[in-house]
């Protein structure tokens, strides 16, 4: 048993990494001091758009993206559900809940259903609301886009992996006077969110939200763990751009292997 | 045991994909891989099924109850169980002329037309946002600006040929651009990473229902 | 006024653009096309590599992507048969194969000695995603389950008697319009294997490609369907992205006439209230 070609470097940094995440876990579990992390203007926003629901009279629509179970915004997406979902039965507010992926689908389901039942109301879950529109990307759309005009959700939530449709639905969102709320890691599909929402998480603060939302300190020591990996992201860049500029091709040979 | 299982599974299952992916030269790992392969891309195919259902639930009540625009909902429905029971007994594969001019004549336009509406919400997205309310919008509106005229050669012809602004764009993308994105792109990465080590440790359940341990 | 000028309803932006493009492409002026250097990249890349060589078309698109990728593909089929190369394209999108079959559409009229098996396969889309790469690395055949998207049996094909797996690429070039795509190359097949890369992507996906250009990752980038009129431009046979850049130039003068519009309005009716 040998590491594969192209992927020793990457399995030693993602070995030191996950050893970090357990050892902040690890701290966090004990109780240890964790840093408080930077406010994120998106994130504190989702009750704000969620009452606004409430008040209006009007569903929260949530989209999960358009990636399948196996992409981890998808999972990240599926935890924020969780929390909006609580937040949406606490307040007796309606929220549509559109899938692309069937699994998602099945996920999303499962997990609107369990926040019904903790916040003690499982009679309000209402399963039409979690809806599976159409396994092709632009047919979803089509499907999100008419629930949008038909069914004026108040507020707009796309959190998860977007592609091509990201600015449609920003769009439609804007024109139903939905306020927005948008994240993604796919760096294509940022400007886009960041032009037409009104809020927008920017890469690995949509992997940060979960944390974030629960306050869990377990949670929010990997974030730290993250923090350290972005630290060694940093020192492997400067010390690259320093050899490379001495005419060194070091660690750049030692990254290809 | 309800989400003890789930979770052992998950751990198991992420442990072996991982393993695999790293190492090679152990013929269990790789079969392993193959077969998790396997069974995710018929789960796949198969809970479509389950979809199926949940939209015949959804657009049949609509239909039954003739709410507002039920008859929309009614051809959806004609649509979707249309072309799965033709697909299944009379073009019985992809190669049928039938299934063809289906996909080609009829899907696939229309994902072309969806895709084109995109030029449209640019238009009015740009024309919403790019007000100039703080310096960073200015920027924002500066850097647009620069290269939406860079990208076309509209840019070269209103400076008499000059290619200023295609020069311009091209530093933008190539220097402040690449260095934003380097940056998103590394934090997204190990994000997602962290997040996958989260779930696969049993920490974050938010994909199981609740959140946390 | 300026109320007005701050919140043109939407649909007189979404009327006006469909005007100016429906009009650009009646009427082209035919704007001078400059190639861009990194379009120049490409272009002397694929031209360095030794006639008859093998190259791999990742067709990593849908119908959606027709017009800023189909451009590309087929300049870069002129020249690459030019040079003898053998093409073998496959992809991990639904339409592969249609997008496949349409760029080499241009071969039966323009290079009519070209065979199809004997100078290109479309190996078509193959189910799966991104676990496609790692098995084209162990067996092409085997990956794409014995048959092309013509239905040919890949045994029976001349052509893929040299290429048994993606190995066998001199070159890969792929088309893309998202995921998987590039990232998906580089991580299981042109890293691993250090074979060269090649990419033509729709323009909004440019500035997130950018850090695999600059890294090396990426050896040229054919941006959007600015580099594909370039690209058209070099190969020196005009296509329908040289056509489209009228119309791409004139839309993006209507959004950026009604971006000044709307700031003159935002701050006139602003400094009113005030």
């Amino acid at each position: 048993m040998k590491i594969a070609a192209g992927y020793v470097f990457s399995f030693w940094f993602e070995a030191v990494f996950l050893a970090t995440v357990i050892v902040m876990i690890t701290r966090a579990r004990k109780g240890m001091k964790i840093p408080e992390i930077y406010k994120v203007a998106g994130l504190d926003a989702m009750d704000e758009a969620i009452g606004r629901c409430t008040e209006m009279g009007r569903p929260v629509h949530f989209a999960p993206g358009i990636g399948d179970v196996q992409n981890a915004q998808t999972l990240a997406a599926m935890s924020i559900l969780s929390y909006v979902a609580k937040q949406c039965a606490k307040y007796d507010t309606d929220l549509i809940d559109t899938n692309r992926n069937v699994i998602v689908y099945n996920m999303s389901e499962a997990i609107v259903k369990q926040a019904y039942i903790e916040a003690g109301k499982p009679d309000a879950f209402k399963p039409e609301n979690v809806r599976w529109i159409s396994n092709d990307q632009f047919a979803y759309a089509t499907g999100v886009t008419g629930i949008m005009y038909r069914e004026k959700p108040a507020a707009n939530l796309l959190l998860g992996a977007f592609w091509a449709e990201s600015l449609i639905f920003a769009e439609v969102g804007a024109a139903a006077g939905a306020i927005q709320i948008a994240g993604t890691a796919n760096t294509a599909q940022i400007p886009f969110f960041v032009a037409a929402c009104d809020y927008c998480l920017i890469g690995e603060e949509l992997y940060a939200a979960s944390a974030y939302l629960s306050r869990e300190p377990v949670l929010l020591g990997s974030l730290v763990a993250q923090d350290w990996g972005k630290m060694g992201g940093v020192v492997l860049i400067v010390l690259g751009t320093l050899l490379v500029s001495v005419g060194s091709p070091f660690l750049k040979d030692l990254l290809a292997k | 045991m309800k989400k003890e299982v789930p979770l052992a599974i998950c751990f198991i299952v992420a442990l072996i994909y991982i393993v695999s992916n790293y190492f090679t030269g152990v013929e269990f790992l790789a079969t392993m891989k193959d077969l998790l392969d396997k069974w995710y891309l018929s789960v796949d195919a198969i809970v479509v099924a389950i979809g199926m259902v949940n939209l015949a639930q959804i657009h049949g009540r609509r239909v039954a109850n003739k709410r507002e625009g039920w008859l929309f909902s009614l051809w959806l429905m004609l649509c979707m169980f249309g072309m799965f029971f033709v697909s299944i007994f009379w073009f019985k594969g992809t190669t049928h002329v039938g299934w063809n001019f289906m996909y080609k004549m009829i899907i696939s336009p229309m994902n072309a037309t969806v895709y084109s509406t995109l030029v449209f919400y640019i238009g009015s997205a740009a024309y919403r946002s790019f007000r100039i309310r703080s310096m960073e919008a200015g920027i924002l509106l500066v850097v647009a600006f620069i290269m939406m005229l860079g990208r076309v050669p509209l840019g070269a012809m209103l400076l008499g040929g000059n290619q200023a602004f295609a020069t311009a764009a091209d530093w933008l993308l190539r220097v402040p651009n690449s260095a934003g994105m380097r940056g998103i792109q590394i934090g997204a990465a190990l994000g997602g990473i962290a997040t996958a080590l989260r779930i696969m440790l049993g920490i974050e359940r938010g994909y199981l229902g609740g959140t946390g341990e | 006024m300026w109320e007005k000028i701050a919140n043109v309803d939407r649909r007189v932006i979404y009327a006006l653009m469909i005007l100016v493009i429906a009009l650009a492409l009646l009427n082209p002026i035919g704007m001078a096309i400059v190639p861009s250097q990194a379009t120049i990249d490409a272009y002397n890349y694929i031209e360095a590599m030794p006639n008859g060589s093998i190259v791999w078309l990742g067709m990593e698109f849908s119908s959606g992507g027709v017009t800023e990728l189909i451009p590309a593909a087929q300049a870069i089929i002129r020249q690459g048969f030019k040079k003898d190369f053998k093409f073998v394209c496959a992809g991990m999108w639904q339409q592969a194969g249609d997008m496949a079959e349409m760029a080499f559409s241009i071969v039966e009229k323009e290079f009519p000695d070209k065979q199809y098996g004997v100078d290109w396969v479309n190996i078509g889309y193959k189910p799966g995603g991104e676990v496609l790469l790692p098995a084209l690395i162990n067996d092409v055949n085997e990956a794409a389950k014995g048959i092309d998207h013509r239905q040919n049996q890949l045994s029976s094909l001349p052509l893929m008697s040299q290429f048994k797996t993606i190995k066998d690429a001199d070159l890969i070039i792929i088309f893309c319009t998202g995921t998987p795509g590039e990232q998906q190359y580089i991580k299981h097949v042109t890293g691993p294997l250090n074979i060269p890369l090649i990419e033509s992507a729709i323009s909004v996906s440019v500035p997130g490609i950018m850090p695999f250009v600059q890294s090396g990752q990426i050896k040229a980038l054919i941006a959007g369907m600015k580099g594909a009129a370039e690209y058209e431009a070099l190969v020196g046979v005009p296509g329908p992205a040289m056509a489209g850049m009228d119309a791409q130039s004139f839309s993006h003068g209507l959004i950026l006439l009604f971006m000044i519009l709307g700031n003159i309005g935002y701050y006139a009716t602003r400094n009113k209230k005030g």
